[in-house]
């Protein structure tokens, strides 16, 4: 190998007079930093960088770590309330539980893996969720749950599309199954906007004690502090990915991508729970951060920037794979699997022997273990040794120099309302077109390729409630539930309101479950940072979502926004002009105060009522029923009062805590007949319910009725708790109507305006909801 | 339903990993520790095979095709090796054993079948199993210790292929069938497979 | 002093923390029993659970690598002696793979990949098992013709033989204590109510003696009563159903007091009568 290759500077003095050459020329060597940066780069080092030092920054400094175009804008989302213990800045948010669970807090963490799914969709959907559950565990927590959020093309585009859809829903089973952590849902929308730029978000929920966080950094004072490598032998993988997901998706890259090891992340995992049990029955100060982007670089000058000094890596101590790799490699690799600790010198071989011996990682995966890489400076410098020579030697201060890019945003007028131009479809026909459509069907085919009890924790699965809900703990009643939201037609047409909606239905959502919201997530997927409409889009969102938030916070802390506690932005998700819709995800995690009154969405009794709270009648525009029916361009998003969905989170969140309702669901895609629809269709098959439904108790037509997706929730009530639901919408100047009631007869009847009385079987139900996924895996669709 | 095989002709794909492949290698340290026939196992190698039958494009097509499609193997981190005649080449080395081991009634690819047909128009048959590559140290019957790993009988005795859910055959290097998989061991003259015995 | 159970922890493995807590439940005192731990610490139990996960990442086969450690050798003599074993889906399959079930040693059934109409691989959904008469020690407390809702999760468990009829003739002999059952009471119910093809719908089979069980559905998942699957119908899904009542009534955050048991505790207890009735192994 030729160390002098690694340590020979990146540029000469000479050639800095011309910055925009030697951007060009790093960049055809896979290193990407634009002519400023070339020229603050060496500002900041007094000189022109050595190549290792170039590798490093051009990762620090890519838009997948710095956020450089979107920084500034992120200062827009509220991120504080009382419950919140850690907000963005670290892998992962935290926030504080009520009683019972107050000793426990919960880690919270966001991330897409979309330029990696849509090249290799196995292994990038794998490694999301792989880089997810790092990100939770690395706070010091047990990960108890995680949720993907899928946008894919239309699988009637081409093979590919339907390769990407089948490989990741086979990447997040093949890995998360085997880790031993429960999928507790997402979503999934399919588009032609997503043919080319596949979106995989991923997201994870951990608990850990409140006294035993562990922050990713040198911890203050003490020491010697040396930092202590654990995990897969370090490899070539991934090299430049954190480079790769900030450019536009071209040519092969498929080298970029790392290849996953869950058999190895759930034997580090029982080895990290007996590495934290020690820490803290010893009391040791320790900190703690997972390898991602960037490798050992990344985590350990962050951690060294973060604990306020400085560090030295000797990279020779690394354990890594037997091949010969330069230095530079092997400081940024995107190797899967690793962790780094920094723990004071005198216990770091307790914590080796942890992993060799105990738990003989090697025999796990041959070369796995953990390391001593390097110290603690106190002098405020970062600097890494490869034997005897320096490959970095730089001010902790151009570590955290950050950048910014300011980007020229445009912002757009938001699409008008639609209203449909054709004749209305027939209702019967109507509501079995939306439930055989891609977008609107069962979601049970993709359920089953997951594990999602694993643990023994799950009380409601995905597809029995509007958001799962877990137990925190065994011995004690609180629940948490978790949904997510977002809808790509609507935030295409008008992005803020469509992220105001984002935000919305993910609370509601967890309300429906009888969950009071309690903290988000989010991440923003949008088009290149160069194009100023997707940086309006972008600007736009962050509104959206910063107003909704701020008004959906009373039900965790009177007086509060609903905080954002973590996030992830995700740029270049674009094909040449052709940029993804602007598709903020947004996950809400809510507090239910005791499981017995977690509310599912199936019917449960016949003789009860379903009254809709809500106000369906004024909109259709946005609805699935204008795209996938009537086949015409959905048009704005409905109007939404946030003040008025407050009141009727609220209603919901006391109904279930009151026991005034059996059950909820929100009205979302597809409307009031598609709500209900799926009511019936989650009873048990062999003790199915059905209903007998009024829509002309609405007063409205019959598509207005059925198909408006204005927002609202369908409770369950039995005859004598309607009033006090009644009662408790009128007090809160929310609009209720008796709607359906509960019968044994498996079927759905409705009287329906101007057309009298339209009759769905279950079982045609049951078929039409079941065809497009099963499908989609079992027909090469032309 | 299994077609005439008079008609068309089989292609074999041999799918190897590009890099070290971790269940060879959990499987080799289990071999040489634990089963008596395995301690002078040397090596272990697994590939995957597929055999084609019907009417196949010329080779090259079969390789741009096969490099497409994400139902016989990921480029990205697996190489393909094309076999059109039992006179070419293997990937078995000299020296090595090989060991069949195929899903009993779980040979056929209906959704790889499906998939060349959507592509090519063309109906085939894809059957698919996998290859265990045996190489011990000299001095030993290689091919006896080759059967005796290849079926597990207990706890201490062979593992491979479970005969209960499993068929397995044997062939050492430069003696490979074409086709391998599937065929009737009455059905082929001298046949290489050899049933599992208990 | 409680019988102590061991846990066994190969590497892989995901479900040991739930299994153990199951165990704790029924009143055992349960031990994870990790594998690098010496083999002479591992005969002091009284009963051993092989939980599920993925012993091994499934390489070669489900429970095929994990078969051959030398704590499976020490679980054979203890399993002769007549020490009760446990081995739930991964774990199953290591019996399986391992000769310890249908028992003496030779192998003689695999627990294949899952045959199912219009998909293939891993499959998780809850179904139904009956209790057929049987000497297994784990379903001693339940009537035969009993009906649990458990959840299955796994890729390979068919439960066959190459032995035409070998697994019907196990399940004649009462080594099939559980089997896959429809709404009705069908000898033979079609997927998804047999959910990869078992034959004979064989959701668990045990040795002759009764003292070994592999599960392919996992119990220690239906420990609570609240947490059923909203998909189950019967007398669970009803006392649930009556216990949510009760809470409604009651209001907020009162949770009934009582029985939260949920069906798959039934094999933990069978487990716990059997050591308490029989003394120490």
């Amino acid at each position: 190998m030729n160390v002098a290759a690694g340590v020979r500077a990146a540029w000469t003095e000479a050639e800095a007079a011309d910055p925009a050459a030697v951007s060009a020329t790093l960049r055809a060597r896979g290193v990407s930093l634009d002519p400023d940066e070339v020229s603050l780069l060496a500002e900041l080092l007094g000189r022109p960088p050595w190549w290792p030092e170039a590798v490093l920054f051009g990762i620090l400094w890519s838009e997948h770590c710095s956020y450089k175009s979107t920084r500034h804008l992120l200062g827009r989302l509220p991120t504080s309330a009382p419950q919140v213990v850690i907000g963005p800045g670290e892998d992962a948010g935290v926030v504080a539980l009520p009683a019972p669970c107050e000793d426990l807090v919960l880690v919270l963490a966001h991330e897409s893996h979309n330029h990696p799914s849509q090249v290799l969709p196995v292994e990038g959907a794998a490694t999301g969720v792989g880089g997810i559950v790092r990100d939770v565990g690395c706070m010091g927590a047990e990960v108890i749950g995680v949720l993907d959020a899928l946008r894919f093309g239309d699988p009637r585009a081409g093979v590919h599309a339907r390769d990407v859809t089948r490989g990741v829903v086979q990447g997040i089973a093949d890995y998360g199954n085997a880790l031993g952590v429960p999928n507790l849902g997402g979503d999934v929308v399919f588009d032609r906007g997503f043919d080319s730029n596949c979106l995989v978000n991923v997201m994870a929920l951990g608990l850990a004690p409140r006294d035993g966080i562990l922050h990713s950094r040198v911890p203050e004072g003490g020491g010697p502090w040396a930092f202590v490598l654990v995990g897969k032998p370090t490899d070539e993988s991934g090299f430049g990915g954190a480079a790769f997901a900030s450019d536009e998706l071209g040519g092969d890259q498929r080298g970029a991508v790392q290849l996953p090891d869950p058999f190895l992340k759930r034997v580090l995992h029982v080895a990290n729970a007996e590495a934290f049990r020690r820490v803290r029955e010893r009391g040791v100060t320790a900190g703690f951060k997972d390898l991602g982007a960037g490798g050992v670089a990344c985590a350990t000058s962050e951690m060294a920037a973060a604990g306020g000094c400085g560090a030295r890596i000797d990279l020779e101590r690394l354990h890594r794979v037997a091949r010969p790799l330069p230095p530079e490699v092997l400081l940024c690799a995107e190797t899967q699997e690793r962790y780094c600790w920094v723990v004071p010198e005198a216990f770091a071989p307790e914590l080796c022997a942890i992993y060799n011996r105990e738990f003989a990682l090697d025999q796990v995966a041959p070369g796995a273990g953990a390391s001593i890489i390097g110290r603690a400076l106190e002098e405020r410098r970062y600097q890494v040794g490869w034997d005897d020579d320096l490959l970095v030697d730089c001010p902790i201060e151009a570590i955290t120099a950050g950048r910014r890019v300011l980007r020229p945003a445009r912002r757009r007028p938001p699409a008008a309302p639609a209203k449909p131009r054709r004749e209305d479809a027939p209702p019967r026909e109507a509501l079995l077109a939306l439930l055989r459509s891609l977008n609107q069907g069962s979601r049970e085919y993709l359920f089953r390729h997951y594990d999602s009890e694993v643990q023994g924790r799950t009380w409601l699965r995905p597809g029995e409630a509007d958001a799962a809900v877990v137990r925190v703990h065994p011995e004690r009643g609180l629940g948490i539930a978790v949904a997510v939201g977002g809808n790509p037609y609507w935030c295409e047409s008008d992005p803020e309101l469509g992220a105001r909606h984002a935000v919305a239905e993910a609370a509601r959502n967890v309300a429906c479950a009888g969950g009071r919201p309690w903290a988000l997530t989010d991440c923003l997927n949008f088009g290149h940072p160069e194009d100023t409409r997707v940086m309006g889009d972008l600007e736009a969102t962050l509104e959206g979502l910063a107003v909704a938030a701020e008004s959906l916070g009373q039900l965790a802390s009177h007086g509060h926004p609903l905080p954002f506690v973590s996030g992830n932005v995700s740029l270049y998700n674009q094909t040449g002009d052709h940029a993804v819709p602007p598709s903020p995800i947004v996950m809400c995690v809510g507090v239910v105060r005791d499981l017995s009154c977690a509310m599912g969405l199936g019917l449960r009794r016949p003789g009860d009522f379903l009254v809709l709270v809500g106000e369906p009648r004024d909109e259709l525009s946005g609805s699935a029923y204008l795209r996938d029916v009537l086949r015409e361009r959905g048009g704005a998003p409905p109007t939404l009062d946030l003040a008025r969905e407050a009141r009727l989170q609220e209603l919901a969140v006391l109904a279930a805590e009151g026991g005034w309702a059996r059950a909820a669901h929100d009205v979302s895609d597809g409307g009031l007949a598609l709500a209900l629809a799926e009511m019936a269709l989650a009873t048990p098959l062999e003790r199915p319910l059905g209903l007998d439904v009024d829509f002309e108790a609405l007063e409205t037509s019959a598509e207005l009725a059925m198909f408006s997706e204005r927002p609202g929730i369908v409770f369950e009530v039995s005859p004598e708790r309607a009033a006090r639901l009644f009662q408790a919408a009128r007090d809160r100047s929310l609009l209720a109507w008796p709607i359906a009631a509960v019968t044994p007869q498996p079927r759905l009847r409705a009287r329906v305006p101007g057309g009298g009385t339209v009759e769905w079987r279950l079982d045609e139900l049951r078929a039409a909801a079941g065809a497009a996924l099963e499908r989609l895996w079992n027909e090469e669709l032309a | 339903m299994v077609q005439s095989r008079a008609d068309g002709a089989t292609v074999q794909a041999w799918i190897e990993l590009r890099t070290d492949d971790p269940e060879a290698l959990s499987a080799l340290g289990v071999v040489r520790s634990r089963l008596d026939a395995g301690r002078s196992l040397a090596g272990l190698r697994r590939l995957r095979l597929f055999e084609l039958h019907g009417r196949l494009p010329a080779r090259a097509e079969i390789e741009a095709l096969l490099h497409r499609s994400t139902w016989f193997y990921n480029p990205h981190k697996e190489r393909c090796t094309l076999r059109a005649s039992s006179r070419e080449g293997s990937p078995v080395a000299i020296g090595e054993q090989a060991v069949l081991v195929v899903e009993r009634g779980g040979e056929r690819c209906p959704s790889a079948e499906r998939w060349w047909l959507h592509e090519t128009g063309q109906a085939i048959e894809v059957r698919t199993g996998l290859a265990w590559l045996l190489r011990f140290e000299p001095g030993g019957e290689a091919a006896a210790r080759a059967a005796e790993l290849a079926v597990v009988t207990g706890r201490a005795h062979g593992l491979l292929c479970n005969p209960n859910a499993q068929d397995h055959a044997l062939a050492a290097a430069g003696h490979l069938p074409l086709p391998w998989i599937g065929s009737e061991p009455g059905r082929r003259p001298g046949g290489a497979r050899k049933r599992g015995t208990t | 002093m409680k019988p102590r159970v061991a846990v066994v922890q190969f590497p892989g493995v995901n479900c040991e923390a739930e299994t153990a807590r199951a165990l704790e439940r029924v009143g055992l005192e349960a031990e994870i029993f990790r594998w690098m731990r010496p083999e002479s610490e591992f005969a002091r139990f009284d009963a051993y659970v092989l939980p599920g996960g993925f012993s091994y990442q499934d390489r070669v086969r489900g429970g095929a690598l994990a078969a051959k450690h030398p704590l499976v050798e020490r679980l054979a003599e203890r399993a002769a002696k007549g020490a009760p074993v446990l081995g739930i889906c991964n774990g199953a399959q290591v019996l399986v793979e391992a000769g310890l079930v249908p028992g003496g040693g030779a192998v003689e059934l695999a627990l294949a990949r899952n045959r199912m109409p219009g998909r293939a691989g891993y499959y998780a959904r809850w179904v139904r098992v009956r209790i057929a008469p049987s000497r297994c020690l784990f379903t001693s407390t339940l009537e035969a013709g009993t009906v649990l809702p458990l959840p299955v999760a796994h890729g390979e468990g068919r439960f066959t033989a190459r032995a035409a009829g070998r697994v019907a003739e196990l399940a004649a002999a009462g080594q099939a204590p559980l089997r896959y059952t429809g709404a009705g009471d069908e000898a033979s119910p079609a997927f998804p109510d047999n959910p990869n093809g078992s034959e004979e719908a064989v959701a668990g089979m045990c040795n002759a003696e009764g003292n070994v069980l592999a599960l392919m559905p996992h119990p220690e998942r239906a420990q609570d009563l609240g947490a059923l699957s909203r998909a189950a119908s019967g007398p669970w899904a009803d006392r649930r159903d009556a216990r949510l009542e009760v809470a409604l009534q009651a209001g907020a955050g009162r949770a009934a007091a009582g029985d939260d048991d949920g069906p798959g505790l039934a094999i933990f207890a069978g487990l716990a009568r059997h050591l308490a009735g029989r003394g120490r192994a």
